[in-house]
């Protein structure tokens, strides 16, 4: 199975993966995500560009959590972002999910952007990715970097095909 | 005492109670009902949820019947790609495999509900020649491995030969394969072009018994003398057991794409068919037998004391000499609108994706081919039109990566 794939090649503890492990872990986790992984692209191939991360997150709680960022060995900011009228900003006030709710981070729409890349992302790189909430622990995972078009059509201009002065994160 | 209502409600997995009121009958009917209905359910979907391992000491795809529909993919490498892009895309297929084997979807497919499940898909992964020389690994090609030589038979063009690397996709299911191909195709597209790809099929599962040696179209029963899956035999003729260590548990590739000439060989008489094979076309006995797998005995005469097995017949020419010419034969029938002008009906071309698998391609392969090249009465009706060698390396355990070792 890939969760296995992804699993050993992270050679890192199991219970960090909530999301991937096998049912034990995960039924003791707050959050699990799916299907994250990571757009490679002329975006990302060089150091101080950007990219986004998408996934599906459950949260596990009976409580709403938000997720508010991250932290990555690739990015000194991890930034979540929504395109509205097909423009890239800022989530204020981060993502907000429902007990028992599932986020979809997707191209288009709702994501977690690295930005100021410290190192290049191209297809086929392993990125690690810290995912922080609210009301929750932490996350983290270990990416696939692809360069996927999944959903790139569902809007104009997108992040990565046309970045625009608004893609500057909020300070 | 028992009552056949409780039997019926143990049947159905509830819980058995001694003093059921007279509605729990029907109850458990109903239950057990379902019970079948699901049961009826799942079985219709079986060749979808049939899965092959894909991981271990070898790749899948190999030692392994062949599935219904295969797609063999030569690529070839962008310009400047290096050892450490290998491994990414190594990396990106070896995660791919994991889960189209298993029957999901690739990460970040577009279109994940297309992939109903594996229906024993397998990948096997390879590289040419061509691959080594452009990446400076002359000093990691597997013993034996390498071009093999022009025979005089030979017609090869080249959008049917070569490549640097091979992906072999195989499904029971056309449809999952073509949406498998796509991902593993654009999962490569960072890395390599797609130099050819050919497409062969058998039988779909359910129309012969399991077991059953495939018939090629010229009618034949093709690939009789094989070794048997999980044998000693199998081990020692195709896995790869010394040398470079990715690729120990690997073997090695030839795929030969042959053209038949059926409208002439369909003219020909039945006698003088099986007298070109050697076997016989109603079950593939060899013509001193009656059985499929009957020995072959090459000494036997007839009563004007004629060989029985001509001298001329393939089966003469192609069996092994001595034992270091066994290897692992399989076919896969291609059917294609030919480029070429012909004067077949349609213009349609029938042939085999011939495959070969050995541990060392120049020791096993090669004298056999050999041989044929010089004097088989079948070269008069099939004529190699693409060839390619490929290196398959080893199986991965969960978390390695194709091939790590060789790029690294």
């Amino acid at each position: 199975m890939r969760r296995s794939v992804l699993l050993a090649i992270a050679l890192a503890p199991a219970f960090l993966f909530a999301s991937v492990a096998p049912a034990t872990a995960a039924t003791k986790a707050e959050v699990t995500v799916s299907g994250a992984w990571v757009k490679s692209s002329e975006y990302s191939d060089h150091v101080g560009g950007m990219t986004g991360v998408f996934a599906k997150i459950t949260n596990k709680t009976k409580k709403t959590i938000t997720l508010v960022g991250g932290t990555s060995s690739f990015a000194p900011m991890v930034d979540v972002h929504q395109v509205v009228n097909g423009v890239m900003s800022h989530k204020p006030g981060g993502i907000k999910i429902a007990p028992g709710k599932t986020v979809v981070l997707q191209p288009g729409g709702l994501h977690v952007m690295l930005m100021g890349l410290k190192k290049t992302i191209l297809s086929g790189t392993k990125v690690d990715l810290k995912l922080t909430f609210t009301g929750a622990k932490a996350v983290s995972l270990k990416l696939t970097a692809k360069s996927s078009a999944s959903g790139e059509e569902t809007y104009t201009p997108g992040p990565m095909t046309s970045p625009s002065p608004s893609m500057t994160p909020n300070k | 005492m028992v009552s056949r209502r409780q039997l019926l409600l143990g049947a159905a997995g509830l819980a058995g109670g001694s003093a059921l009121a007279g509605g729990g009958g029907a109850l458990a009917a109903e239950a057990y009902k379902r019970g079948f209905a699901e049961a009826e359910a799942k079985g219709e979907i079986k060749v979808a949820k049939a899965t092959l391992p894909w991981s271990g000491k070898h790749q899948g795809g190999v030692e392994a019947p062949a599935q219904a529909h295969t797609n063999f993919i030569a690529l070839n490498l962008k310009p400047g790609i290096t050892r450490d892009d290998m491994l990414r895309w190594m990396l990106l297929l070896t995660e791919d495999i994991a889960a189209l084997a298993t029957g999901e979807a690739v990460l970040a497919d577009p279109s994940p509900e297309l992939i109903v499940g594996a229906a024993n898909l397998s990948v096997t992964v390879g590289f040419g020649p061509t691959l080594f020389k452009k990446l400076s690994l002359e000093d990691k090609m597997p013993i034996g491995f390498g071009e093999i030589p022009a025979f005089k038979i030979d017609q090869l063009k080249d959008e049917f030969s070569g490549g640097d690397v091979l992906l072999h996709v195989g499904a029971e299911d056309l449809q999952i394969l073509a949406h498998a191909t796509r991902a593993l195709l654009r999962d490569s597209d960072d890395f390599g072009d797609v130099k050819w790809i050919q497409s062969g099929f058998t039988n779909a599962v359910g129309t012969n018994r399991p077991g059953t040696t495939q018939r090629n179209l010229m009618g034949q029963v093709d690939g009789t003398d094989n070794p048997e899956f999980g044998s000693e035999n199998f081990s020692n003729q195709v896995w790869i057991d010394q040398g470079p260590a990715w690729a120990i548990g690997g073997t090695q590739l030839v795929l030969r794409r042959i053209k038949m000439n059926l409208e002439t060989w369909d003219s020909l008489g039945r006698e003088q068919k099986e007298q070109t094979i050697g076997r016989n076309l109603h079950n593939g006995a060899p013509l001193n037998g009656k059985n499929e797998r009957d020995p072959i005995d090459f000494e036997a005469t007839n009563e004007f004391g004629q060989k029985v097995i001509p001298e001329f017949a393939h089966i003469r020419r192609a069996s092994a000499k001595s034992m270091d010419e066994l290897f692992f034969r399989r076919p896969f029938n291609y059917q294609a609108v030919s480029a070429d002008q012909q004067s077949t009906p349609g213009n349609l071309e029938s042939g085999l994706l011939w495959t070969a698998y050995a541990k060392n391609l120049s020791k096993q392969y090669v004298p056999v081919q050999e041989r044929l090249a010089s004097f088989d009465l079948l070269n008069k009706w099939t004529t190699p039109v693409g060839s390619a060698t490929f290196a398959i390396a080893r199986g991965v355990k969960p978390g390695e990566i194709l091939a790590e070792e060789l790029f690294a």
